[in-house]
């Protein structure tokens, strides 16, 4: 019985569809160490959304780009969420672009409101966030038909 | 055998007798009886809207899943912003929405349930547990626009202010 106990406590803690997420990032790039800078461009909240590898745990995180289209990320931009119950949190990207916010300073109420701004330049994001902390699940690349395209601060010349 | 165990051999045995005891009722059949598709064409916009955000039922890993513009595409030519709801995903939207529970829908369509009894109503509107809260909150022009179409009486202007709202 102990052992049949154990055994069923042990793959209750397995999370296949979790792990296979985690595993479909990949390996880390071994020029960026882990941290604020690491990972641009992926969900953050995959490994940061309390179900671990990581030990952070984020309410919200993402990539922003400065121009659609292009890789090139934009330094010094404030994001600034709203959530539900008009709780506003800012978030200042890093020079690749990175932001986030850390679920011990900022726990939301769903769904979220979301804007960016750098020198007088404001993007507002058209929806609400119902439930999800990481840009890049919704926003990634180009765009592709289950994805609409990176966050960008200015739209195309 | 011990004490324990005879008692667990009758209590299978009971319940295999009791089992045996259902009565299949073959010729049974769930009704036809359907909200109207052409309708939906009213619906669908406010539930793509409110709930078919990419993160939630815009996503093709929900079972409940809608079609349309700022969620999943049907079409792989397709974006997520571009281009607006098409015919067929609202047919697909209405297939997803009548097929949830459709015993308890076509109940609803004939006027034998209330809305209430469904899943979707009751999420939708919070009188249940919802990840993504009450999209449709109970009194709101889109309640009146869900409801009234699963009991035939669609409600065009309601379905029309909801989509308007912020």
């Amino acid at each position: 019985a102990l052992v049949f106990a154990t055994c069923m406590a042990c793959v209750g803690c397995v999370d296949p569809v979790h792990d296979g997420a985690v595993a479909a990032l990949g390996p880390e790039d071994p020029a960026v160490a882990v941290g604020p800078r690491h990972r641009a461009d992926q969900p953050c909240l995959v490994c940061h959304g309390g179900a671990g590898p990581a030990a952070l745990e984020l309410s919200v995180g993402g990539t922003i780009h400065l121009r659609e289209g292009e890789g090139s990320p934009a330094d010094g931009v404030e994001v600034v969420v709203r959530d539900a119950r008009g709780r506003e949190a800012i978030a200042r990207t890093n020079d690749t672009g990175n932001f986030h916010l850390a679920r011990g300073a900022f726990d939301p109420a769903f769904p979220l409101r979301v804007e960016i701004r750098r020198a007088g330049r404001a993007r507002v994001m058209r929806s609400e966030i119902p439930r999800e902390g990481s840009c890049s699940a919704c926003h990634r690349g180009a765009g592709d038909t289950l994805h609409v395209p990176a966050v960008y601060l200015e739209a195309r010349p | 055998m011990t004490r324990v165990t005879r008692i667990l051999a009758l209590a299978s045995a009971i319940a295999a007798l009791v089992a045996a005891c259902a009565v299949y009722d073959g010729p049974a059949r769930i009704s036809a009886e359907a909200p109207d598709r052409a309708a939906f064409a009213s619906v669908a916009p406010l539930l793509v809207d409110r709930c078919g955000s990419l993160d939630c039922h815009g996503s093709i890993y929900r079972s409940y899943r809608l079609y349309g513009v700022f969620g999943a595409r049907l079409d792989a030519a397709h974006r997520p912003d571009s281009p607006a709801t098409t015919p067929a995903e609202i047919a697909a939207d209405y297939d997803a929405t009548v097929s949830l529970e459709p015993e308890i829908v076509a109940r609803v369509a004939s006027g034998a349930a209330t809305a209430g009894e469904l899943t979707l109503v009751r999420k939708a509107t919070g009188a249940e547990q919802h990840a993504g809260g009450a999209r449709l909150p109970s009194g709101s022009d889109g309640e009146r626009c869900l409801v009234a179409w699963l009991a035939r009486r669609a409600d065009d202007d309601a379905c029309r202010r909801a989509v308007a709202a912020p």
